[in-house]
């Protein structure tokens, strides 16, 4: 489920728009991050939503665990972390990606939209 | 006088030419093909990652007086002749920190595991490697087999058992070879296991190392092929080895090592030994040196080539390995090298030694044929380095892409532990017996004095240890130093023998120490952990400069009072 990020690799900061790595879930896990492969599209500019697969985390024997992205976390991307420390993400929480500011026409034309769906 | 005027300009014109011929030649640059973004490009991995270390020079600070190496003016011709003692004693504890704080990455030690290259200094070091969760290799360096790096020495009489005094025995390099292969059949993974079965040594897998010491001296192992076909994904895939007692310079031990992530592309790396020379590695002249010059037989070759043909995947990367740099190696061996990148079209090859890390761009026979070397820095003298290695592919175009950050150990240790702490206290300043740079005072070429004024500076660095750390009470298991039952004894003793002229009974009492350190419980481990790396820190920090003062990366300095200044 989108919302629970408990037992989430990420978390998302609404303060400062960040999506973040949880070391503490790369700490129980007990093999290297090889690395972490994006979601076709997901860059800079790009609009994401709550649920949308963001990437995959792939491990040392190859598997893999997708990102989603955790509730609240929508808006485009401003800026995408290009140098992942996968050594380290047992170690430190990392910033993945920062959303932009969203304007407040564009605030209220989303909440609207809610509205509307529901 | 016009004459004079154009002999004149023509010997300074010829000066400034002859001097300056680098100036007109240009260093090789990468071609166009080439990228060098710094973010990650979309990829695909290919490769499992690797922890490249180097260097770590654990050195047998427990020695009698070496002539000539061990001298004040060595040291001022060597920088790295004498190291503080502190980074001697303190400095394997950056490479325990990484292997303890590291995921369980596979570790690819790139040689100079010792110093003088004595049999006790590699089995500390294979101690501490076994740390590596993941399995470990290493291709030797020029000090894992040969005198303070440098020749084959005699090993019963002059400097080499002299300075492996309480450090076991001369390790040369087909002793070097014997002890590797102990190593690794005391590793866990399933492949190793198998190797010990190969060499019939499966009963050492719960033996320690003295024991595993002693039996893999005692078999006769001259020459062998292993390698592994059971199946699952080893680490360590083929490894060959000769053992040349008659000529111990020409024994090597040869490594294939599996880095793929999946069946899908083939990433192997060799391990070659550029430290296998075809005649007796002496000091003088120094293209026979083993410090100055790397070099890799025939029959090293052989083997490796017969890997490579064997390899059938179509989606195949290689990448090789070894200490000496490129530019290091004698010309046979850089055409043997050359040869083998270009069977395996081997991405990058991946050196150490120089202590300074960095990429070099090799010429090749076309344009088109440039290559790139990287070149791992020391983890024992600053910039305290190591780095990772990856291998992945672009998503976009299709080209191999090799991702391999650099760490430093001293950035590491700030960031994670906020390391070095507590300067005012911990920090040996200059005047202290245990000034890191009391060395850089020896000028003099007496080995016995040096060693007297080396000892007496460990010493005080045992002092201000136990004074900061001090033992856990009521520990009944403390393997007290003969003379004493606590702490306040155990300085008293220091302050005795610091002042005792004789350098043997300096020596015992020493050893003692060290089993002391290593055996205590402490009150504060935490602390204890924090304060045996900040002082590797100094050391290495000031040594790398002579003196002590800031570098680059400090941000911040105190400055004295003013009647403080005065005094």
């Amino acid at each position: 489920m989108p919302g629970d990020q408990s037992d989430s690799s990420v978390v998302y900061e609404a303060a400062n728009r960040e999506l973040k790595t949880r070391k503490d879930y790369f700490a129980q896990v007990d093999k290297p991050v090889i690395g972490i492969e994006w979601g076709k599209g997901i860059d800079v500019g790009a609009e994401i939503r709550p649920g949308q697969l963001l990437a995959e985390i792939v491990w040392d024997d190859a598997s893999k665990t997708p990102i989603e992205a955790p509730s609240k976390c929508t808006g485009r991307i401003e800026w995408k972390n290009g140098q992942i420390e996968y050594e380290w993400l047992h170690t430190e929480s990392q910033v993945l990606l920062r959303l932009a500011v969203r304007k407040k026409a564009e605030r209220r034309k989303r909440t609207d939209s809610n509205f509307s769906i529901q | 006088m016009n004459n004079m005027r154009w002999v004149c300009r023509f010997l300074v014109i010829s000066v400034v030419l002859l001097s300056g011929c680098s100036w007109f030649s240009t260093r090789p640059s990468l071609p166009k093909g080439y990228s060098i973004p710094l973010n990650e490009p979309p990829s695909k991995y290919l490769s499992r990652r690797v922890i490249l270390v180097a260097d770590n020079q654990l050195h047998n600070l427990y020695n009698e007086p070496v002539t000539l190496f061990r001298t004040g003016v060595a040291d001022k011709i060597v920088q790295s002749a004498i190291r503080p003692v502190q980074l001697d004693f303190y400095g394997q504890d950056f490479l325990k920190w990484l292997l303890e704080n590291t995921r369980g990455e596979p570790v690819v030690h790139l040689g100079d595991a010792c110093d003088f290259s004595c049999t006790g200094e590699f089995e500390r070091f294979s101690e501490i490697m076994q740390r590596a969760k993941g399995g470990w290799v290493m291709a030797p360096g020029n000090h894992d087999g040969f005198f303070y790096g440098n020749e084959h020495q005699d090993i019963e009489k002059g400097d080499w058992p002299v300075a492996c005094r309480n450090a076991g025995e001369p390790m040369t390099k087909d002793r070097l070879v014997r002890l590797y292969l102990g190593a690794l059949v005391l590793q866990k993974g399933p492949e190793y296991q198998e190797l010990a079965r190969n060499l019939g040594l499966e009963h050492l897998a719960h033996a320690n190392l003295k024991e595993a010491t002693a039996a893999i001296l005692s078999r006769n192992l001259s020459q062998g092929n292993w390698r592994y076909n059971v199946g699952g994904r080893p680490f360590l895939r083929s490894l060959s080895w000769k053992i040349d007692e008659g000529a111990p310079w020409r024994s090597f031990v040869v490594q294939e090592v599996d880095l793929s992530l999946d069946a899908s592309t083939s990433v192997k790396a060799i391990l070659l030994d550029t430290a296998q020379y075809e005649e007796k590695p002496i000091l003088v002249p120094l293209s026979r040196n083993a410090g100055v010059t790397g070099e890799i037989l025939g029959d090293q070759l052989e083997i490796m080539k017969s890997w490579i043909e064997s390899d059938q995947n179509r989606e195949r990367v290689w990448v090789l390995i070894g200490h000496h740099p490129f530019d290091d190696l004698t010309s046979g061996s850089q055409r043997a090298v050359d040869d083998l990148r270009k069977r395996t079209g081997a991405l990058v090859y991946v050196s150490a030694h120089t202590h300074a890390g960095q990429f070099i761009v090799h010429n090749g026979d076309q344009e088109k044929d440039k290559w790139l070397e990287l070149n791992i820095g020391s983890i024992l003298d600053w910039s305290l380095e190591f780095r990772t290695l990856q291998i992945e592919r672009g998503k976009e175009d299709g080209r191999l892409v090799l991702r391999s950050p650099r760490y430093t150990m001293h950035e590491r240790l700030h960031k994670f532990m906020q390391l070095p702490i507590n300067d005012e206290i911990w920090e040996a300043k200059p005047g202290d017996k245990d000034y890191y740079l009391g060395h850089e005072n020896l000028k003099d070429l007496d080995a016995h004095k040096t060693e007297i004024r080396l000892k007496d500076a460990l010493l005080a660095t045992f002092h201000r240890l136990i004074r900061f750390n001090p033992t856990k009470a009521g520990d009944q298991d403390t393997p007290w130093p003969s003379c004493c039952r606590n702490d306040e004894a155990v300085l008293a003793e220091i302050d005795r023998v610091v002042n005792h002229e004789l350098l043997y009974k300096k020596i015992e009492f020493l050893l003692e120490l060290d089993r002391f350190e290593r055996g205590r419980r402490v009150g504060d481990e935490d602390m204890h952990q924090k304060y045996r790396l900040s002082q590797a820190i100094w050391a290495s920090k000031y040594d790398s400069v002579h003196t002590r003062k800031p570098l680059e990366d400090n941000w911040f300095i105190i400055f004295p009072l003013k009647n403080e200044k005065k005094e």
